[in-house]
């Protein structure tokens, strides 16, 4: 059985949900708890924006990956 | 309409007075460390393929190096943004009220405690070495008669102005209670058809002055002295 490009793709995205979900958390706190003045919008934005950044250079540097090309082969 | 609130948590007839962090060397050490873990694959990668001239031969070595320098860089700002709600989530509040801490341990663990103004017995600042003493930052101690008998403000900017200013608000709590007391002293004594200022008239004894002289009292039986006895015994012998 062929296990394709794809499989590493879903424990990227898995460790991305993680992240997502611990900034989520994160977010949430310093909105409800911390006043959310000026300093903490700042720091929010750049965390949003570094992260979107981040997430668009790796799809950007691997859009050209056949995610279906065989990784290795079990055989059965 | 929504009433603006200045803390979460804050009573309706409420008057923030002061509201503290952490000194901002905290952040600015986990910041650096934040820049020196963002250089770290920065300076690798330059090393392996600009100095060392290797090339991505495979791709899934090349797809892996991606995803895992990725990762990486998400989470080193993950990390960062974790100090920074830590930072901003540790508070501690002077209201006109009381004194209340605000400590986040975690994620999911918030620690708040609160105690009356009026419970404070003892506030002292203390200010440890050599950087905390030339930025001026340092600990706050509160003793209070409460159960959690000592609040800490840890690494908090002008501690001793701290101080003044929790010791004000307490005197003048203090004041304003001793003048609570005395009004409703005087409504009192007016509902009970007593003119207060009838009382306040009546000043105390002036007990500088001399005590006003008493005339002695006269015997009630004479006296026997020694000479009498004396005398009483040649009568015997």
């Amino acid at each position: 059985m062929d296990i394709p490009y794809f499989a590493i793709l879903i424990i990227y995205l898995v460790v991305v949900g993680i992240f997502l979900l611990m900034a989520y958390f994160n977010i949430y706190h310093i909105v409800k708890w911390s006043l959310f003045d000026a300093r903490s919008k700042t720091i929010v934005f750049l965390f949003i924006a570094l992260s979107v950044v981040i997430l668009f250079m790796s799809f950007f540097l691997l859009r050209g990956i056949d995610w279906w090309y065989p990784l290795f082969t079990i055989p059965i | 309409m929504k009433k603006h609130h200045d803390f979460p948590g804050q009573r309706s007839d409420e008057k923030l007075i002061l509201l503290v962090r952490r000194h901002w060397t905290k952040l600015l050490k986990d910041f650096i460390k934040f820049i020196f873990l963002l250089l770290i694959p920065i300076a690798i990668i330059i090393v392996v393929f600009l100095v060392l001239g290797l090339t991505f031969e495979s791709e899934i070595i090349y797809t892996i190096i991606v995803f895992a320098v990725s990762l990486y860089l998400l989470f080193i700002m993950l990390f960062f943004l974790n100090d920074f709600v830590d930072h901003q989530l540790d508070l501690w509040i002077v209201t006109d009220q009381r004194i209340i801490n605000m400590e986040q341990e975690g994620l999911f663990n918030r620690v708040i405690s609160s105690q009356s103004i009026e419970r404070v017995q003892d506030v002292t600042s203390e200010v440890k070495g050599k950087v905390a003493t030339f930025l001026d930052y340092g600990n706050v101690y509160i003793q209070t008669a409460g159960e959690e008998q000592r609040f800490v403000f840890e690494e908090v900017p002008h501690p001793a102005q701290i101080v003044k200013i929790i010791q004000d608000v307490h005197d003048r709590v203090e004041e304003d209670d001793e003048k609570e007391d005395r009004d409703a002293l005087v409504k009192a004594l007016k509902e009970g058809g007593i003119n207060p200022k009838a009382i306040m008239k009546n000043k105390p004894q002036d007990l500088t002055s001399e005590p006003p002289k008493i005339p002695n009292p006269k015997p009630r039986y004479n006296r026997t002295t020694l000479k009498d006895l004396n005398d009483n015994d040649e009568e015997f012998l």
